[in-house]
């Protein structure tokens, strides 16, 4: 079952602001989801390769991968506030 | 000049005997575009398109051959443009202007082709039908009180109602093929990784692939072979035919179809094309056998889990402080808060917050790492039924488009029109959907389309049986 409070956490934990009254709505959605998908408990995966098998990360090279400056002034005429170039944000201390 | 059945060729063809230029063949799609605004197709289109045919034109005459050169295309509104708007349909990312150009426009544009506008999507490319848009519904040009589906139904919109020659799409779990089946148009999604993700707004990043949509399987083909190829910027991308190889021409290629699979949910005007379209196959010299893919119904359940804990991740980069939206509170966690609660949509909240609980402590193993490993059976499934026939055969979508707000308040049925579509992106292979004919409902004729899949690296499967299916000669 998934409750009002269990909504609440996991929109915090997404950083989301929630109104109450869609909360019931966003359960009820959660639990009829939920449900669909639990048919998958049935599936025998015994013989399924693990993830660790299947999946590996590949990286790039740790090398400067391209000029300085480059892109800077398109970046920064895109943040929401800037002052010489630096991202405005709140003081957290 | 005719817009009716005009393909990449055709326009190629008549650009170079003088017939007409891209500049007028840009101004005709412009002029479809503004007779039918209603439609919602194109959230914009830009203004500096006749400027770019006119740069097309200078090189057709200076003996560019390249048949994309000077071709109208639209361009869904998560892929990337330099120096264009990119919002995926999002309140979230308004303003937010594109600072480099994805790989797949930098490949259409050094091809010469003409970006004319973005169109319009579900909300993150969340959804089947366009409702989802935080720019209003794209409607039906075959139906205007009916969704052109989604999630790129503005691309499918804008082809049906005439507004370009090609469009670009992306798919996650059937948004090029849903759509492009509601319109009567072609529509392909790539084997994961013959196109690179490189610039592509992230949705489910182990499922996602950008494809043509098109009124042709050759139209198809062209934009495929022009997009496709390693990108060092995507490590997922492939040289798919150094990895799978190249698929062999057959003299008779056999498909085969998951009959147990057809059963449940499938509207009866659907079931009725789709055996028609067996019988046209089977006319045309391919052999039908039936198959069996013990799990390939359990896709979509795997894929609502695997997609969410994807979209839970990807959206995480968009928190009010960087670019796009800000919403100021008290605190700077107010201001995350407040920036994403206003800034996403119903659906990509319940996404969010889906994936967060099947990622959550407790239930990780339960719903994401059972899903991974559902996943890996049903590849193998597919590896071994690969391993009889060419092609597996299926109805794109169960029903018709359906009605405006039908199902907007019950995201499970919603999610159920994806079910023939999700298996290729969860198997990550290719799979085309082909126009198929019509049904009339209440007085409309509807297009209906079949779905067509192949092994890794078998395009040039699905583009055989396309052609000969569609009647193009090859």
């Amino acid at each position: 079952m998934i409750n009002a409070d269990d909504v609440k956490k996991l929109a915090k934990l997404g950083r989301l602001k929630i109104n109450d009254e869609e909360i019931p709505k966003l359960a009820k959605d959660m639990e009829s989801i939920l449900h669909y998908v639990s048919s998958l408990e049935k599936v025998d995966v015994s013989e399924a390769k693990t993830r660790d098998e299947t999946l590996l990360n590949v990286m790039r090279n740790d090398i400067e991968s391209h000029e300085a400056d480059l892109f800077t002034k398109v970046i920064v005429k895109n943040m929401p506030a800037s002052e010489n170039n630096y991202l405005s944000v709140k003081k957290i201390l | 000049m005719e817009l009716e059945n005009l393909t990449i060729r055709k326009a190629a063809k008549a650009m170079r005997s003088h017939e007409y230029t891209s500049e007028d063949l840009v101004r005709a799609y412009l002029k479809m575009i503004e007779e039918n605004k209603d439609i919602n197709a194109y959230l914009e289109v830009f203004d500096d398109a006749i400027e770019e045919a006119k740069k097309a034109d200078i090189r057709i005459k200076n003996g560019e051959s390249n048949l994309l050169c000077g071709i109208p295309i639209a361009v869904k509104d998560n892929i990337l443009i330099e120096g264009k708007r990119v919002t995926a349909a999002s309140k979230i990312l308004e303003g937010y202007v594109a600072t480099y150009d994805s790989t797949v426009i930098k490949k259409m544009r050094e091809a010469g082709a003409v970006f004319i506008g973005r169109t319009n999507m579900d909300e993150f490319a969340m959804g089947g039908s366009t409702e989802n848009s935080a720019y209003g519904v794209t409607l039906n040009p075959h139906d205007k009180t009916r969704v052109p589906g989604g999630s790129s139904g503005g691309s499918a919109a804008a082809l049906a109602m005439k507004g370009a020659l090609i469009a670009l799409g992306t798919d996650t779990g059937g948004s090029v093929r849903q759509p492009a089946s509601f319109c009567g148009v072609v529509g392909l999604k790539p084997t994961y990784g013959a196109v690179s993700r490189y610039g592509l707004i992230a949705m489910g990043s182990s499922l996602d692939q950008a494809g043509p949509i098109t009124y042709s399987v050759d139209d198809a083909e062209i934009v495929f072979n022009a997009i496709k190829g390693k990108d060092e910027k995507d490590s997922t991308s492939l040289q798919v035919e150094e990895v799978f190889g190249e698929t062999p021409k057959k003299e008779k290629i056999k498909i085969g179809i998951p009959r147990s699979f057809l059963k449940e949910g499938v509207h009866e005007s659907v079931l009725q094309n789709f055996n028609d379209s067996v019988s046209r196959l089977e006319k045309l010299g391919f052999l039908i056998s039936d198959i069996d893919l013990p799990n390939i119904e359990k896709s979509l359940a795997v894929y609502y889990v695997l997609m969410p804990a994807e979209v839970s991740t990807n959206l995480s980069r968009f928190d009010g402080i960087r670019y796009g939206k800000r919403v100021e509170g008290n605190t700077l966690l107010e201001d995350y808060e407040n920036s994403r609660g206003s800034g996403f949509g119903v659906e990509a909240r319940r996404r969010i917050i889906l994936g967060n609980y099947v990622l959550s402590h407790g239930y990780y193993d339960a719903y994401y790492n059972k899903s991974l490993a559902v996943r890996e059976i049903i590849k193998k499934e597919f590896r071994e039924v690969f391993l009889s026939v060419d092609a597996i055969l299926t109805p794109t979508t169960p029903t018709p488009a359906f009605k405006i707000g039908e199902k907007t308040n019950d995201p499970l049925s919603m999610y159920l029109a994806d079910i023939f579509t999700t298996p290729a992106n969860i198997a990550g292979i290719p799979a085309i959907s082909l126009p198929s004919g019509f049904v009339e409902v209440e007085g409309k004729k509807l297009p209906l389309g079949i779905q067509l899949m192949s092994a890794h690296g078998g395009e040039n499967t699905l583009f055989s049986i396309g052609k000969a299916f569609l009647g193009e000669v090859e």
